[in-house]
């Protein structure tokens, strides 16, 4: 659709038949403009709605994470505790030896 | 804008550097094909009565989606650092659960001089050996 040559300008070509069907050079611009400001409407409303799904998919994560590292710190907890009951029943037994 | 040249089957309709529709192609990275042209006008045919509407809206869009984008970057922050949290949790529980199988093994290997010791003892084989697999 765009072209660039050596003095830094840019070409559109038309087809003849549309610039025909068109009419004018200005007629032409005018909706390739609108053509694409539309085409980058459709695409930002397609971004927005990803980006819009991912902060909520976050937040809902962000909900969760406290609820399950209380979960895993009582875990923890409770493995830090029978570990020192297994070394005080092995110490004991090494202590009867 | 100026006029140019015809070529067989093609016009060319030369654009300033800094025009419009160069930024907008380049910002939707548009193919320089002839039947990319013919989609962007027949949206243009459709979008036509829109008019000065489009821009508003893609300028308000632009907008939101800078917005969005920082909210994005802000809430990302505070995910990762609760992940990473959770993980080093996760993490410490792993090798906890690897050590106490590991001593719950040796004490196997013992005999048992009370209840107290053959309870847990039984608790630990069940908890260690049997269920660990669950973490």
């Amino acid at each position: 659709m765009l072209t660039r040559n050596r003095s830094s300008k840019t070409k559109l070509s038309v087809p003849k038949d549309l610039y025909d069907a068109i009419g004018s050079q200005e007629k032409t611009v005018k909706l390739v403009k609108i053509g694409l400001l539309s085409l980058r409407v459709t695409l930002l409303e397609k971004e927005i709605a990803d980006l819009s799904e991912k902060i909520e998919e976050s937040k809902k994560r962000i909900a969760e994470l406290p609820h399950e590292i209380e979960s895993l710190q009582k875990l923890l907890t409770e493995a830090t505790k029978d570990r020192k009951v297994l070394e005080n029943l092995l110490d004991k037994k090494k202590v009867k030896q | 804008m100026n006029i140019h040249q015809w070529d067989s089957n093609v016009k060319r309709i030369s654009l300033e550097k800094d025009c419009e529709i160069y930024e907008l192609a380049k910002k939707l990275d548009i193919s320089p094909d002839s039947e990319a042209l013919r989609n962007i006008i027949s949206l243009g045919m459709d979008a036509l009565h829109l008019g000065v509407q489009l821009e508003k809206t893609a300028k308000k869009l632009e907008e939101t989606k800078e917005k969005l984008g920082s909210d994005l970057k802000e809430i990302a922050f505070q995910r990762i650092a609760l992940e990473s949290q959770s993980v080093g949790i996760r993490n410490q529980i792993v090798k906890s659960y690897r050590d106490n199988r590991a001593l719950t093994m040796h004490l196997c290997t013992k005999g048992s001089r009370n209840e107290y010791e053959r309870r847990m003892r039984d608790k630990f084989i069940q908890k260690y050996i049997i269920d660990s697999k669950l973490i």
